[in-house]
């Protein structure tokens, strides 16, 4: 079955200085659909998160999102327009409450005007969603732990009401009961209908929830289908062996 | 130097520390957004004062409006300079390299300087209050008080006020708030920070402009090259009340318009300039994250 | 394009070069020569108010010279015109040493005037005693311009008060007249001591005006004392706190050691800010228009020491004179008459005696035009002498007399005008204690 396309990498090429992060990556995600993106550290998942959500300037390339060229627009532009996501290291505004990191994604991050005891509101409801501690809801970031943190972005992220949810990395660095809760997280928001792209190392998580893998290494596509597909393949079993054993837990 | 000072000396000294302390609140608060927000130390925002206190005077004799009034002209004038000069001057620059943005600001500091002695030669200038000649006795303390020193309090007061709600009520001010406190998580959550920058300048300089215009109802205080010393004041006490925090600035201008005035009853008035230097110095030792400041950035 | 505009042309440019060459050398023929004078005057700066006196002062004195046909130089066996060139020494060493260097090297001055601030002129002066260039100081109130020892000061003339004479007059004038009118008004006790605060300037010059007085009132066994010493930083606007605790100190007296604009502000803000109803006095450094204007209304019953009373009821005819011509001379954007200065008439005396000295001279030879001024025997023109005569003594100083002004305020004209006061032999009026004054006994 084909679903109708709402976002296309077309020839995205990204270096920094001499290293080329991201090399001529073409892919395409359909509405509601689940993409993994898997490969060796360094092979430039994160990068191309980035590219996406505009932190970084492609050097050659296109994006479109929905139809639109989105290659030339800043990262605030395009979360308006439903891109939205978490970063590998979790990034929130130390000095405000759970409460109001979250309500500035609802504040800004979608268009249409909205109050700020409504956005309080809202960002209540969005922390819950994640399964936030009640009780921590006004507890300043900068107090809060690693998977509390992780959290708060997942939240300021769907807070945005995204169209595309990127995530980079939310099992990692968390322990294995943590880990089980935030796949459970992803599956609810599945169900709500949000299409994802996720960078993930656990394969076993992969295979699961996703109906699409994307394997990149030294910043190229290696491959590109179903998670069966992927698992099978040569060329990927290569380069996993090669590297390390990362991916292999 | 007499020991035995009296109750009403020492209450009038702490008063004009604390009038002092008001100037340089404003003058640090409008200094520690726009370093909040853009990062950028902007060496140049005595200038904008200097400034803010020539449109004031021009309004207050030209308009013949109450120069009380005339603050708000100011504010809209000086709101809009400084605007400007983030979007074509600092927009530019920004990022490059932390050299780039220090040599534009202290180039801006000449820019504006050679402009204002153009414009409004060297002489020193006051601007004249409808109160000039109206003072307020006080019994209880035994001390007559200038109506114009109770307005400037007033002022401050109300113009703080506004700002303090501005930043942690309104939404604007949370997303200043998040783009001081995260540029990179701002612009990803929707948060446009170029114009964050833009806004932050101008209000910034604006409330220097406001410190300009009491400055000069105060003291004969408006000439092109007044701004300098105020500016590296307003500097130590950002850095006194911790980079980035409001309140740190607000308790930081008072603390130091105190230091000033007890500086100059204790060790004699050649100390008055000296103090700024001997404060930002002992902070930067003992803790250089200042008062309110974390302990790791 | 037609021949004939061709031609046209060309002959155009010929035309067009031809003339340039000719204008070129016409106006390259070295220009006659003059007496030329430099004048050394702070136009921007904290001094400014001061040096755009001197520099009009001096002005005026050129072109009254030159309108009475010049000064007659007899090696030339002709009156040559006098020319000034004006070097700007922003009211700080470093760039008086840059102006003075100029107006001797590339402007080939023959004589120096002016000088204001005493630091800046300590710096200024130098390459003018390298260069043997005479220089008549008129605005520095230091001795050491012309007493240092570690340069030779042949050349150098200081053709204006000294500190000590500033604080000798208003010493005196405290205890021959302040004293005794609070003692007649029940204001003190004829017991005790009279109490004078200072607030002066953090530099040599405002430093010297404390160390000279405390000196004159040990030397003469006066009964004053000095019960609060304050000092404040060049350019300072803020006096509050330092009036503050002169207020504490309860003194019958402030001598304040300011510039123009230090000056009238210190007394503004003593009276306004601060509720200090006293007598304040001023030094003759301040007697500039910015003063008066500055101080309005605050300055009525103030006082000044003085020996040019710009707005003093007349005392002189020479005086007179030349305030109308300064006044008709000079007017400001407004269209209103600037009232002269003091260091512009300091100035202006100097430029007269320069040109005398020249014409003695009969030449611009600089040693001889030294030896001239160090000889110089004529009579005084604004400023007063003791012996009625300008002349200068082993030190190369003058003897001027210096004298008290009481301020008045006028409501209706919007101005302050004033009196002497002191010495008696000058004095147009007596001296009034303010209304609201107040001291100890209030
Ligand atoms: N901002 C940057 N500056 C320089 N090099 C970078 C930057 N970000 C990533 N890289 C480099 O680009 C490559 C890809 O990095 P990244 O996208 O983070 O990999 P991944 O997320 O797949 O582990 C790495 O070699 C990394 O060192
Ligand atoms: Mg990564």
């Amino acid at each position: 079955m084909t679903r109708p396309l709402l976002l296309s990498v077309e020839k995205v090429t990204k270096s920094f200085g001499g290293l080329i992060a991201v090399k001529n990556v073409d892919f395409q995600v359909e509405q509601k659909e689940i993409v993994g993106l898997v490969g060796p550290n360094g092979a430039g998942k994160s990068t191309l998160l980035k590219i996406i959500n505009r932190f970084y300037r492609q050097d050659t390339g296109t994006i479109m999102f929905e139809g639109k060229d989105i290659s030339r627009l800043n990262s605030h532009q395009v979360c308006r327009m439903g891109i939205s996501g978490t970063a590998q290291i979790a990034q929130a505004f130390p000095d405000m409450t759970a409460i109001e990191n979250v309500s500035i994604g609802v504040l800004f991050g979608k268009p249409g005007r909205t109050s700020v005891n409504e956005a309080k509101k809202k960002a209540v409801e969005v922390l819950r969603f994640v399964e936030f501690s009640e009780n921590k809801m006004e507890t300043l970031a900068k107090n809060l732990n690693i998977a509390e943190l992780r959290r708060v972005q997942l939240a300021k992220a769907l807070a945005t009401d995204p169209k595309l949810l990127l995530l980079d990395e939310v099992t990692t660095g968390l322990g294995h009961l943590e880990g089980e809760r935030a796949i459970e997280i992803i599956r609810k928001i599945r169900l709500r209908g949000t299409t994802i792209l996720m960078v993930e190392h656990i394969m076993k998580v992969i295979m699961g929830l996703c109906d699409k893998v994307i394997v990149l290494d030294h910043g190229e596509k290696i491959a590109e289908g179903t998670p069966k597909e992927v698992a099978n393949n040569e060329a990927v079993i290569r380069s996993y062996l090669g590297e390390s054993s990362d991916c292999s837990k | 130097m007499p020991l035995e000072i009296s109750l009403s000396t020492l209450v009038q000294i702490v008063i004009w520390g604390l009038i002092n302390g008001c100037i340089y609140v404003l003058l640090a608060s409008g200094l520690n957004l726009i370093f909040g927000v853009m990062k950028v130390v902007n060496f140049a925002h005595g200038e904008f004062m200097i400034l803010g206190g020539y449109v004031s005077y021009w309004v207050s004799i030209y308009a013949g409006l109450n120069p009380y009034f005339s603050i708000f002209v100011s504010i809209g004038v000086i709101g809009i300079v400084g605007v400007l000069t983030e979007r074509v001057c600092f927009r530019r620059v920004l990022g490059t390299s932390k050299l780039n943005e220090i040599v534009l600001s202290l180039g801006l500091i000449y820019v504006l300087q050679n402009a204002m002695s153009v414009l409004w030669t060297d002489k020193e200038r006051q601007i004249s209050s409808p109160f000039e000649f109206i003072t307020v006795h006080f019994e209880i303390i035994n001390i007559n008080m200038r109506l114009d020193l109770l307005i400037v309090i007033g002022v401050t007061v109300l113009i703080m006020a506004g700002f303090y709600i501005l930043i942690k009520r309104t939404k604007i001010g949370r997303a200043i708030r998040a783009t001081s406190q995260n540029r990179s998580a701002a612009m990803l959550m929707g948060i446009n920070v170029e114009y964050m920058d833009m806004f932050s300048f101008g209000l910034g300089t604006a409330l220097a402009a406001t410190a300009g215009t009491l400055l000069a109802i105060l003291f004969p205080a408006l000439y092109p090259q007044a701004g300098a010393m105020p500016a590296l004041k307003a500097f130590t006490i950002i850095v006194l009340g911790g980079l980035g925090s409001t309140i740190g600035a607000i308790v930081g201008g008072l603390a130091y318009g105190l230091a000033e005035s007890s500086a100059i009853a204790i060790l004699g008035g050649t100390w008055r300039d000296a103090i700024a230097f001997a404060i930002l110095i002992l902070v930067l030792v003992i803790r250089p994250t200042g008062l309110f400041g974390e302990k790791e950035a | 394009m037609k021949k004939r505009t061709q031609l046209i042309l060309a002959v155009a440019i010929i035309a067009i070069i031809a003339v340039s060459i000719a204008a070129y050398y016409y106006l390259t023929v070295p220009p006659e020569r003059t007496i030329k004078i430099g004048l050394v005057a702070s136009l921007t700066g904290p001094g400014s108010a001061e040096g755009a006196d001197m520099q009009r002062a001096a002005i005026l004195a050129v072109e009254e010279i030159n309108a009475a046909g010049g000064v007659y130089v007899s090696e030339y066996g002709r009156n040559l015109t006098v020319t000034l060139e004006i070097g700007d020494d922003k009211t700080k060493p470093a760039d008086g040493v840059i102006a003075v260097e100029e107006l001797i090297k590339s402007k080939n001055v023959d004589v120096l005037v002016g000088g204001l601030s005493s630091s800046v002129t300590l710096a200024s002066q130098v390459p003018a005693i390298d260069n043997n260039v005479p220089f008549v100081i008129t605005g520095a109130s230091t001795p050491q311009v012309t007493r240092r020892t570690d340069k030779n000061t042949s050349y150098m003339f200081h053709y204006c008060t000294i500190i000590d004479d500033y604080s000798e007059t208003i010493v005196k004038f405290l205890n021959h007249t302040v004293r005794p009118t609070l003692i007649d008004e029940g204001r003190m006790d004829p017991e005790r001591n009279l109490r004078l605060a200072m607030l002066v300037r953090n530099d040599a010059y405002g430093i010297g005006c404390y160390d000279t007085t405390v000196r004159f009132i040990n030397d003469l066994g006066l009964p004053i004392e000095i019960v609060e010493y304050q000092k404040f930083e060049p350019g300072a606007t803020d006096f509050t706190t330092q009036l503050t605790l002169i207020q504490a100190a309860k003194p019958d007296a402030v001598y304040h050691a300011g510039l123009t604009a230090e000056s009238s502000n210190l007394v503004k803000q003593g009276l306004q800010n601060v509720g200090l109803k006293t007598i304040y006095i001023a030094v003759e450094v301040c007697q500039t228009p910015q003063f008066y204007e500055i101080l309005g209304s605050w300055g009525d019953y103030q006082i000044l020491e003085s020996k040019f009373g710009s707005k003093a009821a007349s005392y002189s005819d020479a005086v007179d004179t030349y305030i109308a011509n300064y006044m008709q001379r000079w007017k400001d954007a407004q269209g209103n008459p600037i009232i002269p200065g003091m260091m512009g008439a300091d100035t202006y005396d100097a430029i007269y005696l320069i040109c005398k000295a020249i014409e003695n001279a009969g030449t611009l030879d600089k040693a001889k035009i030294r030896d001239e001024i160090e000889n110089i025997e004529m009579d005084q023109m604004l400023i007063m002498m003791k012996n009625g005569m300008i002349w200068f003594d082993q030190n190369h100083e003058i003897d001027p007399i210096s004298f008290i002004e009481q301020m008045t305020w006028n409501s209706t004209t919007s101005q302050l005008t004033t009196y002497i006061v002191y010495p008696d032999s000058l004095k147009q009026r007596d001296f009034e204690l303010p209304p609201d004054y107040e001291n100890e006994y209030s």
